[in-house]
């Protein structure tokens, strides 16, 4: 009876119940939106920093990435063929990179800049690095004497497809080596500071530069990136002296720290909502049950008690908010079927020096979320604004005009 | 004591405070009302009619003195009491009506009756006979602002008749009312004492009114004459 009652309540102002239900259905739909969206970011982040430098971890040995070492290369991987054997085989590993990276000079005969040159299996990476963004002449795949440049390295040394380029580097053995190549391509990840300094070269093209054929490190791509734990547990069970790191370590000061800025950026916008929802609703509400003070005065004198008259307001809060957020959150899936369904465009994030469309992804908890926010601020803003008539005394509600 | 008294009030005084003025209502007031009286408060505006209705039908909080209700301590009694003895002892009827504009008058007198924990077929069965009683179980299914006053009026008192409480408190009944509606009404009152043996507490300024009243109660600038 008492939610029939909260129900019927509803319909006492159609006008003012639709304008509460529009509230809370805004700031769900809002809400809804808002996570989609911040998931669209998050995700794009991901994509770009998996797909574009680190894929989903790298195995190196055991301490390399924090220690530095006077000579790196005696604790690189030794024992390739055996671990490409083990790791192609876990679950999920659809890819494995054999990498060397090294500092050389770089000069065209004119000009000599410094960088950070990456042996790399051309034709593997080719496949899975696809932000990495060649705009002019083609990536690094089978030609035996390449080099792809990062654009602001390209743009120093003002070479341009076609032309010859001398990589001058030390052997780990101490001598002077070079190699001479020809540019096959200029890329740009969105990274500045990557593409200012980063050179790729064909992974036997670096080993015969350092005079080794050991790997600084193996980096992965895989089906998805909840199957990076199975390669760590392989890893540590199988290779002792190796060790896996996932992407987000890796790249902890780009992706990791913009991910966490985010998410408390989001946090706060989505307090800010959730207060404009309640209060809207706080307003609205307010009106409603002051107008009726003599009606719940008639409540009280006839035995319900404060806690009662605010069950029944409660309900009537909660199918205010149930309501509203069912259709905020249907009217969310409705603009994300038309008019957001290309995305949005957005300008270059921190860190990134390209546009890129964000996707607004939906996902059921998502969804439950919004809705369960949008109906406790309906909740929350209902209860505060009965809370005082709840409490009045009795003869002065049934003596309020 | 005597336990035929449903009411015995001593000493019982009420102030309003209206801004920083107090406003003495009602002034040492001492009265006691037999189970299954039929009295009628009198008196101009302002003589405290509304204010010792209200304190008896546990309204207004006591300020001075003291009520017992059905040989119980007003007093000494918390809230949790206050509100059984205001849900299952009393009925109120309003000059008002307060019924709920949104439910049937069906639902109207259904509805403290759940609150009562009443099962349903029980249920049903009051709201029919307490609509019966009043006339109006043909018009069960309209809303309040479908009715008439004295539909109202009669929906309020089978409300109140529903509960079976001990008592009735009726605040100026027929001041809504034309005179034949209103005469309506209080036959409707007497009928109620006289054949369920409910204690009636009316208040009005209608000589009509007065008329049904078995026992007349005057008051004067808060005090009882």
């Amino acid at each position: 009876m008492l939610i029939r009652v909260a129900f019927k309540n509803l319909m006492r102002n159609p006008r003012r119940t639709a304008t509460v239900l529009l509230t809370v259905a805004m700031g769900s739909g809002s809400l809804f939106l808002f996570h989609g969206f911040n998931a669209g970011i998050m995700n794009q982040y991901l994509e770009n920093t998996v797909h574009s430098r680190y894929g989903h971890g790298q195995i190196q040995t055991s301490g390399y990435r924090e220690t530095v070492y006077e000579k790196p290369w005696e604790h690189w991987i030794t024992d390739w063929e055996s671990l490409k054997n083990r790791i192609s085989k876990v679950e999920g590993v659809t890819h494995l990179f054999p990498r060397v990276e090294f500092f050389a000079l770089l000069t065209n005969g004119k000009i000599t800049v410094s960088g950070r040159g990456q042996g790399v299996d051309g034709v593997q990476e080719s496949q899975f690095f696809t932000t990495l963004n060649v705009e002019q002449g083609a990536t690094l795949s089978d030609q035996p004497d390449g080099i792809l440049l990062g654009k602001g390295l390209a743009r120093a040394l003002d070479v341009k497809i076609g032309d010859r380029v001398t990589v001058l580097g030390n052997t780990i053995y101490g001598s002077m080596n070079a190699a001479d190549l020809t540019v096959v391509g200029v890329f740009h990840t969105g990274s500045k500071d990557f593409d200012d300094v980063v050179f790729r070269i064909p992974l036997q093209q670096a080993h015969t530069l350092l005079d080794t054929d050991r790997l600084e490190s193996v980096a992965l791509g895989l089906a998805s990136v909840g199957d990076w734990a199975k390669v760590e547990a392989v890893v540590k069970a199988e290779f002792p002296t190796l060790e896996a790191t996932p992407f987000a370590v890796l790249d902890k000061v780009y992706y990791q720290h913009s991910v966490d800025w985010l998410g408390s950026q989001f946090a706060i916008i989505q307090l800010i909502i959730l207060a404009v929802v309640v209060l809207g609703i706080f307003n609205t509400v307010s009106t409603s049950v002051l107008e009726r003070k003599q009606e719940i005065g008639n409540l009280r004198a006839n035995g319900e008690s404060s806690i009662q008259i605010m069950q029944l307001l409660s309900w009537e809060g909660v199918a205010l908010g149930v309501l509203g957020a069912a259709f905020g959150i249907l009217l969310a899936f409705f603009l994300n079927a038309t008019l957001l369904r290309n995305g949005i465009l957005m300008p270059p994030a921190p860190g990134i020096t390209r546009q890129f469309h964000v996707l607004i992804e939906f996902q059921w908890s998502m969804a439950i979320g919004a809705f369960l926010m949008g109906a406790f601020s309906a909740m929350a803003g209902t209860v505060l604004a009965g809370l005082r008539v709840a409490k009045m005394p009795i003869g002065e509600a049934l003596r309020s005009v | 004591m005597s336990h035929l008294a449903i009411y015995e009030a001593n000493g019982i005084g009420f102030a309003y405070q209206l801004g920083s003025q107090k406003v003495n209502a009602l002034t040492d007031v001492g009265l006691t009302i037999s189970r299954g009286e039929f009295a009628c408060l009198l008196g101009p505006s302002g003589s405290g009619k509304t204010t010792l209705l209200n304190l008896l039908g546990l309204i207004e909080p006591l300020q001075a003195g003291d009520i017992r209700f059905d040989g119980k301590s007003l007093k000494e009694s918390n809230e949790t009491e206050k509100n059984s003895i205001r849900r299952f002892s009393i009925g109120f009827v309003f000059q008002s009506f307060q019924l709920f504009p949104v439910l049937s008058a069906e639902e109207n007198v259904e509805y403290f009756l759940t609150r009562q924990g009443v099962r349903p077929g029980e249920r049903k069965e009051k709201v029919r006979e307490a609509l019966t009683s009043v006339g109006l179980w043909e018009h069960r299914s309209k809303r309040p602002l479908e009715m008439s006053g004295g539909q109202r009026q009669r929906v309020a008192i089978a409300r109140a008749v529903a509960k079976s409480p001990l008592v009735i408190i009726a605040d100026e009944p027929t001041a809504s009312l034309d005179q034949t509606t209103g005469r309506g009404v209080m036959e409707l009152f007497r009928s109620l004492n006289r054949d369920k043996g409910i204690t009636i507490l009316a208040s009005s300024h209608d000589p009509m009114v007065h008329e049904f009243a078995q026992r007349r109660i005057q008051l004067k600038d808060g005090r009882l004459c």
